[in-house]
């Protein structure tokens, strides 16, 4: 059984490429040039932190936290070195002691009720999200579910390495099951602004989900399709007014909401 | 205090400079004519900003410098921009060369920044969290690409199973990331 990256890297076409010729030529060549205008250096993460976080990320390896053990609480979940920022020293967020709590329930075929959990993030811009299956472990990443894991981060694209954080409107996370195969979505939207949404709509399914405490959302996709995760995420206030909207195209991930029926993208 | 300065500077330019081949491997990738001259370029661009270098990991950073200058090297191939236009209205990805055909088909279905996530992890072996900054999104939501990434890369590979090439029909059973 071969996965894909693993795949991938098996054929990498430069597995096998000679180093740079004359390294030190190229170096002393650079040294010549002038320098551009200099700013103050931006703060940067503690070794101790860049080392805990390299050791979550080796942890982690690739495709989604691995929590699986029964017996931890959404405290010890969130708190942990595999949640804690996700890995991103720029902005690491950690949870608020006390503030974690079951926001909603899913009923997932074959599986039974899963809670989403959340927990306020110690930045602004930062909360923590997390499903938490009936057995009592956490997705994803473990034999029967992949994706997301529960995770604290930043609700910011950095795009332009400048510490410049963009609002990303609705952060949309998604854990699939097998057996039978379910995407369970899940997410946030923008905790910095007035928590007014009340409901979300994906209107590729016409699924219209509650919004908890203004943020939070979660609801099974009915498709229940390995192959399509297109998604128009809607979310209204009680009003009916569009608070944020995010789109992801078919097969092109993450779009910006270009039909002219859809309310603009938040970031 | 200039010399001081310009000692910091280098000290500090050592720590970038050491991700020379990692760069030119990204480039080689990609099909840049020359590997090696987009990393030097690359290096250099590096030295004349080197405050807006992250510090901490230059890496996503220098292969952000890699993608818009091999990029950039196409468009000139293609007569499309000026020399010195490396802006980047919407995202773009060099497309990998060097595979098989099957492999080379099922990335290409994918949208050029899933595409460039799957690679940024398999090819360049960066931490979700290195992609992520190399992206300019979110580790979240770099993970979700990701996620759906690999999935939709083995589902273009399992559908090309009735009529595989012989280098990849060895290792044809795929498994879901």
């Amino acid at each position: 059984m071969v996965d894909v990256i693993t795949l991938l890297r098996r054929h990498d076409p430069a597995a096998h490429a000679p180093a740079v010729a004359d390294p030190a030529g190229i170096r002393t060549r650079i040294a010549l040039e002038p320098r551009s205008g200099t700013r103050p250096a931006r703060r940067r993460a503690s070794s101790k932190r860049r080392f805990i976080v390299a050791f979550a990320l080796a942890v982690l390896a690739l495709g989604g936290t691995a929590v699986a053990d029964r017996l931890l609480t959404a405290s010890d979940v969130f708190s942990s070195p595999d949640a804690v920022g996700q890995g991103d020293s720029n902005a690491p967020v950690h949870p608020v002691a006390g503030s974690e709590r079951a926001v909603q329930s899913v009923s997932v075929p074959g599986i039974g009720s899963v809670q989403l959990w959340a927990a306020e993030g110690s930045s602004v811009t930062g909360a923590c999200l997390g499903l938490r299956f009936p057995d009592g472990t956490w997705g994803a990443g473990n034999e029967r579910s992949g994706g997301n894991g529960p995770a604290c981060f930043t609700e910011r694209d950095d795009a332009m390495f400048e510490g410049t954080l963009i609002a990303t409107g609705i952060d949309a996370l998604e854990t699939d099951v097998d057996a039978p195969f379910n995407r369970i979505v899940y997410g946030i939207i923008d905790s910095d602004r007035p928590a007014t949404a009340v409901r979300i709509v994906d209107r590729v399914t016409g699924t219209t989900t509650a919004v908890v405490d203004g943020r939070y959302f979660a609801y099974l996709d009915p498709r229940a399709d390995r192959q399509r995760d297109d998604h128009t995420l809607v979310a209204y206030d009680a009003a009916g007014a569009i608070v944020a909207s995010e789109v992801v195209a078919p097969g092109s991930g993450t779009a910006p909401a270009d039909d002219p029926n859809a309310p603009p993208a938040q970031g | 205090m200039g010399n001081l300065m310009r000692a910091t500077d280098e000290k500090r330019f050592d720590g970038v400079f050491v991700h020379l081949d990692a760069v030119a491997r990204y480039a080689r990738r990609r099909g840049a004519r020359d590997p090696d001259d987009v990393a030097a370029e690359c290096m250099t661009i590096a030295w004349r900003r080197l405050d807006d270098v992250p510090a901490d990991d230059a890496l996503p950073w220098l292969l952000g410098c890699a993608r818009r200058l091999v990029l950039a090297q196409r468009r000139r191939e293609q007569g499309r921009v000026a020399l010195d236009d490396i802006a980047e209205p919407r995202f773009e990805a060099p497309e990998p060369v060097g595979l098989d055909a099957a492999l080379t088909a099922a990335l290409l279905e994918l949208s050029p920044m899933d595409r460039e996530a799957l690679l940024l992890v398999a090819w360049e072996d960066l931490t979700p969290a290195q992609a992520a900054r190399t992206l300019g999104i979110n580790p979240v939501a770099f993970r979700v690409r990701l996620h759906r990434a690999r999935r939709r890369c083995t589902s273009a590979l399992e559908a090309r199973l009735s009529r595989p090439t012989p280098d990849v029909r060895s290792e044809t059973e795929i498994t879901h990331g």
